[in-house]
């Protein structure tokens, strides 16, 4: 497994935290790590409301169990200045962990900037919210077993099923979105191919 | 003149046929509807769907008798003339036969004798029990990776009756096999073009013809023939571009559009058009953008705030245009020498192109030469220095003539085809080096930054395609067949690799099974019912039954067939899309009603006419990054720079073909020979059919070759004259005429392989493949792409008796 599946150093506190206690909902102390099994809607608060973005699957998130059926979720990666609703895995490795939406920015707290090789400058974020408890599992090979399991049946159809390394992280998406439909790929499937992909690429 | 001979008559068919009296039936046909006994009245109509799109196939008295366009093709294609000839042709394989001595002695045989060896006719039972065997064997003794299915070819449309991916399906669950990457149409194209924009995009939709229509001033059609291309599909074609270009030439003959090809030949293109016409070197291409870029850069005319914006490595781009790092400034008059135009051309070239908004649309073929990555590479740069990229009608586009690209995209769902499975052997191969790897097994081989070893080979189980005809430098190639042990086909036809092979098991056509396709391979417009026509003939078998029947003896046909028919399948695809199209809000009627009728159509929104390649990118680069490393375009590429390969810098580079028209080698083979796809067929499919008669010359495939080239060495139109070179030798027949430049000639890819005798190291073909005359090298250690357009050759007037033509024989098979 790749970086993805490593647990970060993140310290659920502050504003997350706060958040927490302001909408009166009870937060366990400890948190753990959890995944994404498909593409979950993220939300601002604990309660019904519109979707602030989508949480990507396989995703790593730092969760604290709420009564009410959500989970409270906190996500840290890099987004670049000037499309910033796109939240990636590090600089120039552009693998989605998060899309928000233009209300989600509120959620997100820039820890960080740096620029990269090509001169682009990026924002170090940690995004903040809330999603469906059911929508997580412990263990990220639950989720890229499924998404093998997909990719294998559906893109050997056409042609010799490509190793995950064949292209990289970055090259995947544009690769799939061309594919998807001679693959018969809804939005969820395509998300969940895209995402185990490009975690399991070439190295830049 | 005998081309004007061929042409008329040809019209004269087709015209027949337009007018609705009978179907043009060939005397085969005509014998076959008699020994039915035929009663004109018993005819009834079948819509099914191929390659060349949705059709209605006649059957009178069970006999398959002839087929036009669905009412839904506004513009069939002629060749679907064909259909009814090649399901009788001679050339069908009738019974499961085994090679002779390959039948007495099994591997033990050897493969000297293929191709030369009479076959014998076996029962289904002893043919699935001896490819089990062979397949038992060799897994035992050599392991999975020793087995080898080849590439996935054009086959047949249908997403049950899939060949290539039902051998990998049954080779999957026997324990794995080694798989190839790549398809040899664009195999630089696809290792290149992810490292410069990201992505393939040589199968991705093109701006929509729509945008072209009404922005495009100047169209530049850079060795591109969408005239000829998308007569055919991936999918079945639906002829959406006939529409499109119609509108263009009207607005061409208006004079509001210019159309200029860039191309050693006239193409079908140029003369629909007809545009004005630019015939440099072959492969020269690289040279003469550089020298358009050259004279944009020397007089300030480049884009610099697209380049600023989009773009990574101008700075290193342009110090290699203009001199500064290799003291070679690119000038016109540099490339004038390289590519034979004159440099006032080229200055011309650049500033009309910069002066308009203007269309690079580019075919597969200038990728399929030596260093081929870098035409490619450098269309883009070349693009992005006139700065319209994402602009509506600008930029560059290099799928307009494969698959109706810039079709309008439907509202649809897709098709789930028959899945090939789990491969437990992971190793794969570019497809390019198919014979390198046979003769060379543990040779290293570096491939895009990695290094792959050959596997040792001992089983080939081919369907759906035949090597013998794409695999380049034959005489090289058949030495690499005589390696396995054993070679197993799936063929409806005795192709040259049906030939020469040990175990041939016969397939139907399309016609004589059902099944179910997606109609326009980017438009999505149809879901078809392709339904049977005949039932089988002779003893043959759909693939889908052989694969199945092979796995019974091997233990899995539970696994292979998950326990369904022909029809459950359909079904089960169908009620797949069904699935798909419900959170889509859009309806579709239940299978039934579907399959009555024959098809379903799908909604095609407004804003598909809209469409323009990377303009989201172009007005957010931040949000819609490209998938390169610096999510920009990269005329400079640091990840092919850390590979240091000295045949791809990290920079578009004008860098020798192996072998040109500038080369030491052109003073003794003095002729460029490219081989683009052929106007009459796919590929090498309809070869075996009466519409050959249609091209023909004197029974050989016809060489196109300037008057001036032709009258130097005594060559008439419609002489037979000898191709050859140090690699091979192959007859032809002439066809002199001034639609290709002086020292080119054209030789179509694809007639079927006639070796004057199969015994001997360097037979001549006597029929005009071309591959008996390429160049078996890859492109460079980037991307191990074929170079087939890298040819020279001399081409003479053949001299004593013609041999016949046997390429469309049976072997003999007792």
């Amino acid at each position: 497994m790749k970086d993805r599946s490593r647990p970060r150093l993140i310290v659920v506190m502050g504003l997350g935290f706060a958040v927490l206690l302001a909408i009166g909902v009870i937060a366990q102390a400890a948190t753990q790590t959890l995944f994404a099994r498909e593409l979950t809607p993220l939300f601002g608060d604990a309660q019904d409301g519109t979707a602030i973005g989508n949480v990507t699957p396989g995703t790593p998130v730092q969760s604290a169990e709420t009564s009410s059926g959500r989970t409270s979720i906190t996500m840290d990666g890099w987004a670049q200045q000037g499309g910033d609703t796109v939240i990636y895995t590090a600089v120039g490795q552009r693998i989605v962990l998060a899309t928000l939406t233009q209300a989600g920015l509120a959620h997100r707290q820039i820890l960080d900037t740096a620029r990269d090789a090509y001169g682009n400058t990026w924002n170090h974020v940690q995004v903040t919210g809330f999603a469906d408890s059911g929508e997580f599992v412990p263990d990220v090979n639950v989720v890229w077993t499924a998404a093998h399991q997909l990719y294998s049946t559906r893109c050997s159809a056409c042609h010799a099923l490509h190793a995950t390394t064949d292209f990289t992280a970055n090259q995947w998406p544009g690769i799939l979105q061309t594919m998807e439909k001679n693959a018969a790929l809804d939005p969820q499937q395509s998300a969940l191919i895209t995402q185990y992909l490009q975690t399991h690429a070439r190295a830049p | 003149m005998s081309q004007q001979g061929r042409i008329s008559r040809r019209d004269l068919i087709v015209g027949t046929a337009a007018a609705g009296s009978a179907l043009v039936v060939p005397p085969e046909i005509a014998r076959a509807i008699e020994a039915a006994g035929g009663d004109p009245a018993a005819i009834e109509v079948v819509p099914t769907a191929t390659h060349w799109g949705m059709i209605e196939a006649t059957v009178r008295r069970g006999k398959f008798t002839g087929a036009k366009g669905s009412a839904r093709d506004a513009h069939p294609t002629r060749m679907i003339d064909s259909f009814a000839d090649r399901v009788y042709a001679k050339s069908r394989v009738q019974y499961p036969s085994v090679r002779k001595s390959f039948l007495e002695q099994g591997y033990k045989a050897g493969g000297e004798g293929r191709g030369r060896e009479e076959f014998v006719r076996v029962s289904w039972e002893k043919a699935f029990d001896l490819v089990a065997s062979e397949l038992k064997r060799v897994k035992s003794g050599h392991g999975n990776a020793s087995i080898f299915p080849g590439t996935a070819d054009w086959q047949s449309v249908g997403s049950l009756h899939n060949a290539s991916a039902l051998v990998r399906r049954m080779l999957g669950l026997h324990g794995g096999f080694t798989d190839c990457t790549g398809d040899p149409s664009v195999a630089a194209a696809m290792v290149i073009l992810p490292h410069v924009l990201g992505d393939l995009e040589v199968y991705s939709q093109q701006s929509a013809w729509p945008t072209i229509q009404q922005n495009t001033d100047l169209l530049v059609l850079w060795g591109c023939d969408p005239v000829k291309g998308d007569q055919i599909g991936t999918h079945p074609s639906d002829h959406y571009f006939y529409g499109a270009i119609e509108k263009f030439r009207d607005k061409v003959r208006a004079k509001r559009a210019r159309v200029i090809a860039i191309d050693p030949r006239r193409s079908s293109t140029v003369e629909y058009l007809e545009a004005e016409w630019i015939a440099p070197r072959p492969n020269t291409d690289t040279a003469l953008m550089l020298g358009i870029a050259h004279e944009l850069i020397a007089t300030g005319k480049h884009d610099k705030a697209f380049l600023d914006a989009y773009t990574v490595g101008f700075d290193q781009l342009s110090d290699y245009i203009t001199g500064k790092s290799d003291g070679v400034a690119k000038t016109p008059e540099w490339a004038s020498k390289i590519t034979s135009l004159d440099a006032a051309t080229i200055r011309t070239l650049a500033h009309d192109m910069q002066r308009n908004r203007t269309m690079l649309m580019s075919g597969y073929s200038i990728q399929r030469a030596d260093h081929g990555e870098q035409p490619y590479w450098m269309l883009v740069a070349l693009a992005s220095i006139l700065g319209q990229i994402g602009l509506p009608g600008g930029g560059y586009g290099i799928s307009y003539h494969y698959d109706n690209g810039g079709d309008l995209t439907a509202n649809a769902p897709g098709i789930a085809g028959i899945s090939a499975g789990n491969n437990p052997v992971t190793a794969a191969l570019p497809f390019e080096r198919f014979t390198d790897m046979l003769l060379n097994p543990g040779k290293q081989v570096p491939y895009n930054g990695t290094t792959f070893t050959y596997p040792d080979i001992r089983l080939i189980y081919y369907a759906g395609g035949s090597p013998l005809t794409h695999l380049w430098q034959t005489n090289k190639v058949l030495e690499a067949w005589r390696r396995p042990e054993t070679i197993i086909v799936n063929e409806p036809f005795w192709t040259s690799t049906a030939k020469f092979a040990d175990v041939v098991l016969p397939t139907t056509t399309t016609f004589e099974r059902n099944d179910i396709e997606v109609c326009g391979a980017y438009s999505h417009q149809y879901i078809v019912a392709m339904k049977r026509v005949i039932p089988p003939l002779y003893e043959a078998k759909s693939d889908f039954d052989i694969l199945a029947g092979i796995s019974k003896q091997l233990g899995f046909e539970q696994q292979f067939t998950e326990g369904k028919s022909e029809m459950a399948w359909i079904r089960e695809f169908y009620e797949g899309a069904q699935k798909q199209a419900a959170p889509m809000k859009v309806a579709m009627p239940d299978f039934e009603t579907f399959w009555k009728r024959g098809y379903v159509e799908f909604p095609t929104p407004a804003d598909s006419k809209e469409f323009t390649v990377h303009a989201d990118f172009r007005e957010n680069p931040a949000l819609h990054p490209l998938g390169t490393p610096s999510g920009k375009i990269e005329l400079y590429s640091a990840t092919i720079a850390g590979y240091h390969y000295d045949d791809c810098p990290p920079h578009p580079t004008w860098i020798e073909p192996a072998e040109w028209l500038g080369s030491p080698k052109a003073k003794q083979y003095p002729l460029h020979m490219v081989s683009p796809h052929p106007y009459y067929r796919l590929h090498s499919q309809l070869d075996n059919t009466w519409i050959r008669t249609w091209y023909e010359v004197q029974h050989r495939e016809p060489i196109w070759i300037n008057t001036e080239d032709a009258k130097k060495r005594g060559i008439a139109n419609g002489d037979v004259v000898k191709v050859h070179n140090d690699r091979g030798s192959t007859l032809a027949g002439a066809m002199v005429t001034d639609r290709v430049r002086p020292g080119v000639v054209v030789l179509h890819e694809g007639a079927w392989y006639d070796p004057d005798n199969p015994q001997s190291g360097t037979p001549t073909c006597k029929h005009g493949l071309p591959n008996v005359v390429t160049l078996d090298k890859g492109t460079s250690q980037l991307a191990q792409g074929n170079i087939a357009n890298t040819t020279l050759v001399e081409v003479s007037k053949h001299e004593g008796p013609i041999p016949t033509v046997t390429a469309f024989d049976p072997p003999r098979v007792t």
